[in-house]
C-alpha cells in the first residue's frame, strides 16, 4: 500500500464516519511510515473537530427547537386575534376596575366608621389612583352586595380585601 | 548506576517538545479522557528507552512521532478493552474511541461548533456547502448528493480535498 492508497482508505473511513485507527492494517502502515504519521494526524483531527460539532448541534437541537417553539406561543399570543380572542379576560378586568371605582368614589372622602347599613366603606391613606385595577367578583343577591377579592381574610364576618402598591394601599370593608 | 542520555537526543529534545505537545493533542482530540500530559511523559520515556534506535542522520520529528502514535494507540486500545461509559453519539459518529467518554461537555461541544463554523468559512464553494451538509447537518453522502444535484463520486471529491485542505492549515498554524 502506498502512501495515496493509504490516504484513500483513511478518507473512506472518515466518510463512512468511522476512526481509521481501527483498522489495524492502516495502523501498521502508518508505523511503518512515520513520515505519513504528520499529515494523516492533521487530517484526523480535521474529521474529529468537525464531527465533534455535529455532536454539539445535535445537543443543541431540542433546546432550540423548544426555545423556537415557545418564541411561536409568544408571539401568536400577541397577536390582535388572540387579543380578541381572550375578551372574557378583558371584560372581567374592566367589570373589576369599574367596581373599585363605584365603591371607591363616594366612600374615599369618608375617614369615620360607617354606619351598619352601609353595605361598603373604602379606607385608603390616599385615593387609589383611578387606572388601578384588581381582580374581584361582585354578585347581588336582594340588598345584600358582596365582593370577593381575590385574596381575602375573613374577619368578624367581613371580607377584607387588602391591595398593595409600592407607594400605596387600599383596604375595603364589605359588611353582609 | 543511571544510563547518561544521548548528548543528540537531549540536544533536540527541548526544540521537539512544543510539536510533540502539538501532535499528542491533534492525536487524542477524540479521546479527552487520555491525558496529553500522561502520553507526552510516556513518550518521553521510550524515546530514552529506545534512543540506540535513532538515526542521528534522520529528523527526530518522525521517530518521535511514530512513539507517541505508539503511545497513544496503545493508550487507547488500553481504554478500550477497560469497561467505561460510552457515548453512543459520539461513537455512531466516529469521532469517539469507545474506550474513551465521549467528546466533551456542553461547553466543550458549543465551542467546537464555533470553530467548526470558523474553520468551514475557510473553505470555498462547493466545498464549505459539502461540509457542511455532511457535518453541521449530519447528512450522508448519498442525501449531500441528491441535495445539490451532483454525483456522490463528486462529493466524496469535494470532502476529501477540504480535508485536505483543513490539514494543511492546520499544520501551517499548528493548531491546537
Amino acid at each position: 500500500m502506498n502512501t495515496e492508497k493509504f490516504f484513500a482508505k483513511a478518507q473512506a473511513e472518515f466518510d463512512a464516519r468511522r476512526d481509521p485507527l481501527d483498522r489495524v492494517d492502516l495502523v501498521d502502515w502508518l508505523e511503518q511510515n512515520p513520515e505519513a504519521l504528520d499529515a494523516f494526524v492533521n487530517l484526523r483531527a480535521v474529521h474529529c473537530r468537525l464531527a465533534a460539532a455535529a455532536v454539539s448541534l445535535a445537543e443543541q437541537a431540542p433546546q432550540v427547537l423548544r426555545a423556537s417553539h415557545a418564541s411561536q406561543a409568544l408571539q401568536a399570543s400577541q397577536t390582535p386575534q388572540a387579543l380578541i380572542r381572550r375578551w372574557p379576560f378583558w371584560v372581567s378586568l374592566s367589570a373589576a376596575a369599574a367596581l373599585l371605582i363605584f365603591f371607591s368614589m363616594p366612600l374615599k372622602q369618608t375617614t369615620q366608621p360607617q354606619p351598619a347599613d352601609v353595605v361598603a366603606s373604602l379606607d385608603t391613606e390616599e385615593a387609589p389612583p383611578l387606572a388601578m385595577v384588581i381582580s374581584v367578583k361582585h354578585s347581588t343577591s336582594g340588598k345584600q352586595t358582596t365582593i370577593t377579592p381575590t385574596r381575602s381574610v375573613q374577619s368578624n364576618g367581613a371580607s377584607i380585601l387588602s391591595l398593595s402598591t409600592t407607594t400605596r394601599s387600599v383596604v375595603i370593608h364589605s359588611h353582609p | 548506576m543511571l544510563c547518561p542520555v544521548d548528548p543528540a537526543l537531549e540536544d533536540r529534545l527541548p526544540a521537539e517538545t512544543p510539536h510533540l505537545r502539538a501532535f499528542l493533542c491533534k492525536l487524542a482530540v477524540a479521546t479527552p479522557s487520555l491525558e496529553v500530559d500522561d502520553l507526552f511523559q510516556e513518550t518521553v520515556n521510550r524515546a530514552l528507552k529506545y534512543r540506540h534506535s535513532m538515526d542521528l542522520d534522520r529528523p527526530i520529528r518522525p521517530w518521535l512521532q511514530s512513539i507517541a502514535f505508539r503511545v497513544f494507540v496503545d493508550a487507547r486500545n488500553q481504554q478500550k478493552r477497560a469497561p467505561q461509559s460510552v457515548d453512543p453519539v459520539a461513537v455512531a459518529e466516529g469521532i469517539a474511541d469507545p474506550g474513551g467518554v465521549g467528546v466533551g461537555g456542553n461547553g466543550q461541544n458549543r465551542s467546537a461548533t464555533a470553530e467548526a463554523g470558523r474553520l468551514l468559512d475557510a473553505l470555498d464553494e462547493p466545498e464549505r456547502s459539502v461540509m457542511q451538509l455532511t457535518y453541521l447537518q449530519g447528512k450522508t453522502t448519498a442525501d449531500v448528493a441528491a441535495e445539490l444535484k451532483i454525483a456522490v463520486g463528486t462529493i466524496k471529491s469535494h470532502l476529501h480535498r477540504a480535508r485536505r485542505r483543513l490539514a494543511a492549515r492546520f499544520r501551517a498554524e499548528d493548531w491546537l
